[in-house]
């Protein structure tokens, strides 16, 4: 198992209100699969997404990364871990805007004090057609060209699983097609794990396993 | 909802910038406030000293003064009656007073009658509030006084003629020149002066068109007026001009002021405005326009100009008050605190210009605003610059790379933090060195630790009252370990010069003990003397003026730098000695000194007074004598141990109290006294730039939140893809460091150059007792600020940022 989930829970409070975006939640991703979490909106599929990340904390449960439970560490292994064995595609490609496409690859070996591997970095980007854009800043791309900058930043560091929050959300559907086969491919390629939440059922068919979440509820297909 | 009402809603929230708008009003408010009451001063003063006249003729008939002064080209025409002799005070005759009438007395400038008109009748008379204090009597209208009339016989003698009895018909407006150095005038009546002997003399003032220069010369052209009877007030003409010096200095603070005012309120408009996005792209949906949206804004910065700006102006006159008060302690010459409504408006304006400069580019941006911003939340994307790519990301490259990112937004932070710090170090360096200069101020007019300085020369008090006998008591003082007394002879020095005689008494030799002989004869720079030289009585030693003396001779008495160019090793230089015989100057035999060397009058300590712009003579003692020149002496200089100073000081003041034209000073008193006042100032001056220092702070406080309100998806990713926040606090502190730095780095370099500068103008304007002090304490207040500032808030933002969790950070987008 790359990824298991324990009864996971996170329930937000404000004020009064208590808002329960995910209940008991029990989930397992096999190496190499890739799974969609599809959901309506406000369903919890962000939060699950965000908690098997390590990007938020539960409100009770447990998240296991390649058999450690990643939420018993404190917040300086918890970036080792999320840099080393998690990539993200955000929906909104969260780019940092003054690197360029190469530096925005790099970044998190960088931060992990790793040397680059230029040919290997030069292949990723190659292979997601991103070859000729290595030195533009993300402002002089297109959005499906940002997208799979993303992707190759997720995938650079060979995570052991990759989590994709709504990665089409914000193309249209032609390029957003276009990034899915690339990102599936890829995947497939480097035998990566991946998971991918979306709303969108076409998407949903590009994986190997459907998860639904509903009113913080988890079940399969 | 109208657009200004929602102007006026914003302006509510817009505290920091009313709070910016109300400290930039203050500084300027204060500085022209301060600036302008200096300048009145400066300009009351040659008004009152020099009248307020362009020249004066003498020797002019009564047709002649009638048609002259009906002239097109005049504006103020004053005829003054001298009356010949002088008037003593019944109850004190050691001061002389002055008759005059003056035809436009209470018309001119400084010259105001306060209370009655001005002396009709013979027996009426004007006097001002310190005449009437020397005649013992109120300066009321209706006030009776006696004084006694003397006039010189042929010999020059006084001669007493008559006692006047004169009654107050006005008083004037106080003299306050006149009364510091105790010059009096009764202002007469015409009746009475035609009555006694007296001359004539016609000051002129021309209208603004004229020039007065080219003026004078066409009136006494067409009069044939001699050139000897004519005279510009040199003062009053060089007092109106404008001295480019004091332009560029008042222009260089004017554009720094106005420069760090417009960037503080630039960048608080700025960051508003990013935190609007939301606000004004909705105004853009719901099709407000572009020029809708701007003015929205310039109404928002008026409403915020109309709340800051009178508490500014209030709170700047209230501060200028204060710093004058402190500048007055210093001056001697009281400068009263001038507010004008013209500083109020100056001020306004200055504030209002750079409110505009600081609101229009930020209005402009505003209008810029796409629909969609606001609709999906995300801001543009700011213009990035082109760098050399980098291989590797670490942390350390994302400090540069952010710190390269928005080279606007950073230069702007950066600089009006760095432009405080300049306008502060710079003017601390000044005011520092100041007060460590205080005491080669005092040096200037005390060489010694005690010096007893008799009466000036020509006074009735003559001959000087230092006698040998004073001299043996003083020395012979506990505490006292040396006594140097410097005895002096006046010299006529006339020279032809450009066809024209030139008369300058007060030349003067001075002897002096073998020891300070000896110290001067070490500083000669030319000429080889020895003590055996002076067996001779007539040889000196010339002393040379400075070159900067010398080059302001050259522009004001040109014929001072012919006089002192004869004196050269081996030269004879040929004087009339000057007596004083019963008051009375009198002119005696001529004298040939010959001059044996020459020293700098910067080398050597000022022995006696500095009462003539020529240079003096310095012979030993002995050979003073041998001349047979003044016994008595005309200053004395005491060395003091450290200890029992005080007591010394006291026992030498309680021996010359018997004789009150004795001038007691104490360098350790005049000194501490004068560190005492300038500390005063430097505390005014360091609030007053501590206050644009803290215009400078709190952009930089607010752009560094502003900036990492910003970036909070950035920081948000950073950790998402696998930065610690530990990692992202180092990051933020980091770019503070650097901001910090280059602050640190351009506010002391520019501080410390233009405080150097500045020290090196003033002293060649003449203040030649300043030296630069390296200002430490300024300095390292300074960079407490710069150095710890940026980086203090950086880590404030960081830590603020831990209470936000990734998911929230990276929010925004999602």
């Amino acid at each position: 198992m790359v990824v298991r989930t324990e009864n996971l829970t996170k329930i937000y409070k404000t004020g009064e209100t208590e808002v329960r975006a995910l209940v008991s939640a029990n989930v397992t991703i096999s190496r190499g699969e890739a799974v969609a979490i599809i959901g309506a909106s406000g369903s919890g599929k962000s939060t699950m997404l965000h908690l098997m990340g390590g990007i938020d904390r539960p409100t009770d449960g447990k998240v296991f990364i390649e058999n450690e439970d990643i939420y018993s560490h404190g917040d300086e292994t918890l970036a080792l871990l999320r840099r080393r064995r998690i990539g993200f595609v955000f929906q909104m490609y969260n780019l940092m805007p003054q690197l360029t496409v190469y530096e925005n690859v790099v970044l998190p070996l960088g931060l992990d004090g790793r040397i680059v591997d230029r040919p290997r970095v030069e292949a990723l980007l190659e292979s997601l057609g991103l070859a000729e854009k290595h030195k533009s800043l993300p402002n002089r791309l297109s959005g499906g060209q940002q997208q799979r900058v993303a992707i190759a930043r997720a995938l650079v560091t060979q995570p052991a699983i990759l989590l994709a929050d709504e990665p089409t959300g914000n193309l249209d559907s032609k390029t957003g097609a276009d990034v899915l086969n690339l990102l599936r491919s890829t995947a497939q390629r480097l035998g990566q794990t991946m998971a991918v939440i979306t709303h969108d059922e076409k998407v949903a068919q590009f994986c190997d396993r459907v998860l639904r979440i509903e009113d913080g509820a988890v079940r399969e297909g | 909802m109208k657009l200004s009402a929602l102007a006026k809603k914003n302006f509510t929230q817009s505290k920091s910038i009313i709070f910016m708008i109300a400290l930039a009003s203050m500084l300027v408010c204060c500085v022209l406030n301060l600036g302008i009451s200096a300048q009145i001063s400066i300009v009351e003063n040659i008004l009152e000293f020099t009248g307020d006249n362009q020249v004066k003729y003498k020797n002019l008939t009564e047709d002649e003064i009638s048609r002259i002064s009906n002239r097109s080209e005049v504006a103020l025409a004053d005829v003054h009656y001298y009356v010949e002799g002088f008037a003593v005070a019944a109850a004190d005759a050691s001061a002389s007073i002055e008759m005059i009438y003056s035809s436009e007395l209470g018309n001119v400038a400084n010259f105001r009658i306060t209370n009655g008109r001005g002396a009709r009748a013979v027996n009426e008379a004007v006097i001002s509030p310190h005449l009437a204090v020397l005649l013992g009597v109120e300066p009321k209208v209706g006030e009776e006084f006696e004084a006694v009339y003397y006039l010189f016989d042929e010999d020059g003698n006084a001669m007493e003629i008559e006692t006047l009895r004169f009654v107050v018909s006005g008083v004037l407006q106080e003299q306050r020149m006149y009364a510091a150095m105790n010059i009096y005038h009764i202002y007469v009546s015409k009746s009475f002066a035609e009555r006694h002997e007296h001359h004539a003399v016609l000051f002129l003032r021309f209208n603004n068109r004229t020039e007065p220069r080219a003026a004078s010369q066409r009136i006494a052209d067409e009069f044939g007026i001699a050139p000897e009877d004519t005279a510009l007030n040199e003062d009053y003409l060089r007092a109106n001009l404008n001295d480019p010096t004091v332009i560029i200095f008042a222009s260089a603070v004017s554009a720094i002021l106005l420069a760090a005012g417009a960037l503080v309120i630039y960048n608080a408009y700025s960051l508003a405005i990013v935190r609007k996005v939301h606000q004004y792209g909705l105004l853009t949906v719901i099709g407000a326009s572009k020029r809708q949206i701007k003015r929205c804004l310039y109404l928002e910065a008026l409403f915020c100009a109309g709340v800051g700006l009178p508490l500014g102006l209030l709170a700047g006159t209230l501060f200028g008050f204060a710093g004058m008060e402190a500048l007055n302690g210093i001056s001697g010459i009281p400068m009263p605190y001038v507010v004008t409504p013209l500083a109020f408006a100056a001020s306004a304006l200055v504030v209002l210009i750079m409110t505009w400069l600081g609101v229009t580019g930020p209005a402009r941006k505003a209008s810029l605003i796409a629909p969609v911003e606001a609709v999906r939340f995300i801001e543009t994307e700011e213009q990035l610059y082109k760098r050399r790519a980098i291989e590797n990301i670490t942390l350390n490259a994302l400090v540069k790379i952010n710190m390269s990112r928005s080279k606007k937004r950073l230069a702007g932070t950066v600089l009006s933090l760095s432009l405080s710090g300049v306008l502060f170090l710079s003017f601390s360096s000044v005011a520092f060195s100041m007060r460590g200069s205080a005491g080669n101020l005092v040096a200037q007019s005390i060489a010694g630790d005690i010096v007893i300085t008799a009466g000036e020369f020509g006074t009735i008090s003559n001959p000087h009252s230092i006698t040998p006998g004073l001299t043996e008591a003083i020395s012979e003082l506990d505490g006292v370990e040396s006594a140097a007394a410097f005895a002096v002879q006046y010299f006529a020095d006339c020279i032809e010069y450009n066809g024209e005689t030139f008369t300058t008494n007060g030349q003067k030799a001075a002897g002096v003990s073998a020891d300070i002989m000896r110290s001067i004869l070490n500083k000669v720079y030319d000429g080889n003397p020895t003590l055996d030289d002076f067996d001779d009585p007539i040889n000196v030693i010339a002393e040379i003026p400075s070159v900067r003396t010398m080059d302001f001779y050259e522009r004001s008495n040109p014929e001072y730098i012919e006089k002192i160019n004869r004196h050269s090793v081996g030269a004879k230089i040929t004087l009339d000695l000057l007596t004083v015989s019963d008051g009375n100057w009198e002119m005696g035999e001529t004298v040939t000194l010959r001059i044996v060397g020459l020293v700098r009058a910067d080398d050597i300590p000022p022995y006696v007074m500095y009462d003539s712009y020529l240079p003096k003579f310095y012979l030993p003692q002995k050979s003073f004598e041998a001349n047979g020149w003044e016994s008595n002496y005309e200053r004395l200089i005491l060395t003091v141990g450290e200890s029992g100073g005080g007591e010394t000081l006291r026992a030498v003041e309680a021996l010359c109290a018997p004789a009150p034209e004795l001038a007691v000073q104490s360098f350790a008193a005049y000194r501490d006294e004068l560190v005492r006042q300038m500390t005063g100032v430097i505390i005014i001056v360091t609030l007053m730039l501590g206050v644009v220092a803290l215009n400078g702070v709190m952009n930089l406080v607010g752009t560094t939140y502003m900036g990492i309100e910003r970036r909070k998806r950035e920081l948000g990713t950073l950790m998402a893809v696998g930065m610690s926040r530990k990692a992202v606090g180092k990051l933020l502190t980091r770019e503070g460091i650097w901001i910090s730095a280059i602050c640190s780095l351009i506010s002391a370099a520019g501080g410390l150059g233009a405080g150097f500068g500045l020290c090196r103008l003033m002293y060649g304007a003449g203040a030649d007792y300043l030296e630069f002090i390296f200002p430490l304490l300024p300095l390292a207040a300074l960079l407490l600020v710069t150095g710890t500032v940026p980086c203090a808030v950086s880590m404030l933002a960081a830590k603020k940022l831990k209470s936000s969790t990734i998911v929230e950070l990276l929010g925004n987008s999602v």
